[in-house]
């Protein structure tokens, strides 16, 4: 059964079908919401409520325009910023470009010293930029797929992602 | 594809090549053959995608019950849900079909007690008056 039969089903009120979609969904919706909060208290209400909408506005979903992935990584990605604006903590978008350094970077760290660094810098970096890196480094997700939920095109979804790698790099090497 | 669109490429999504877009992934490993500066480009960032890397979000197992249980439930379940939250899912099994079966004969008896009024003696008078018959208003005179 296809991913779109299955949300069909759930307009029918099918749990089953259901679990199915939340199984193949939960674990990369929770790294992207955890990546983008990084790990703040609030990523499982933002987890829960994401999936809520699958369950009460699954027939709002249109298999013609998106994968159902990316439709519910756009929920969580607006949960996410609703979120942000809520509590003030939204890190406006640069316009600057960073100074394009291409050196050397030293792997000094353990890996989960590294861990927690690259989630602090990560959430250093403008929101813009921190969704292009995370929705295409880390989720996988096309370059098309992700400069839909950013309401971008590709090239400025490109840019986005160099500047915040430019950046994150300047950040991870000043603390080691 | 040329070096300076390849450079593009590995500043932007770094230096795995299964990360770069899959309809210029096949031109640019091309052009990366033959392109020194890029090679170079990617020894020098290759540590800092590791960095990144190494930072993987924790599951969190638990909200796959969490969120199912968030479900809107229907009306019996609810009731059910509200008439015994705290047994296990064995054991409402078991008295769910009980408990329904025997919602009818509680209805029952509360209908019952509700709608059918029965004189009650309230007093030994009244007792009596009940028991013999006889007419208290000639007893009154």
């Amino acid at each position: 059964m296809t991913e779109a039969e299955l949300v069909e089903q759930l307009s029918s009120g099918d749990e089953d079908a259901y679990r199915i979609l939340l199984d193949r969904h939960l674990a990369p919706i929770t790294a992207y919401v955890t990546r983008m909060m990084a790990s703040n208290a609030d990523t499982e209400d933002i987890v829960q409520e994401t999936f809520l909408r699958l369950w009460t506005h699954g027939t709002r979903y249109n298999p013609d325009t998106a994968k159902l992935t990316t439709w519910l990584h756009n929920i969580a990605h607006n949960l996410c910023i609703d979120h942000f604006r809520k509590h003030n903590r939204m890190v406006q978008e640069e316009t600057a470009d960073e100074p394009d350094e291409q050196e050397a970077f030293v792997d000094q760290l353990t890996h989960f010293e590294n861990a927690k660094h690259v989630e602090q810098s990560l959430m250093q970096l403008p929101e813009r930029q921190r969704s292009a890196i995370i929705m295409c480094h880390y989720q996988g997700m096309s370059n098309r797929d992700a400069a839909v939920i950013l309401e971008t095109s590709v090239e400025a979804l490109e840019s986005l992602m160099a500047r915040g790698r430019r950046k994150l790099r300047k950040l991870l090497e000043t603390k080691i | 594809m040329n070096h300076s669109r390849l450079l593009q490429l590995i500043n932007a999504y770094g230096t795995n090549s299964d990360r770069w877009p899959e309809e210029e992934r096949l031109a640019a490993l091309q052009q990366l053959a033959q392109d020194s500066e890029a090679r170079q480009a990617i020894v020098n960032l290759k540590s800092f995608d590791a960095a990144l890397d190494s930072y993987v979000a924790a599951p969190a197992p638990h909200l796959r019950n969490m969120i199912l249980g968030n479900l809107r439930k229907s009306w019996i379940d609810s009731c059910i849900e509200w008439l015994m939250p705290s047994f296990d899912e064995l054991l409402a099994y078991f008295w769910r079909p009980v408990l329904a079966a025997s919602l009818p004969l509680i209805t029952g008896l509360l209908l019952g007690s509700s709608l059918f009024t029965v004189d009650i003696a309230d007093t030994w008078e009244d007792e009596i008056e009940l028991i013999a018959l006889y007419d208290s208003s000639s007893f009154n005179e």
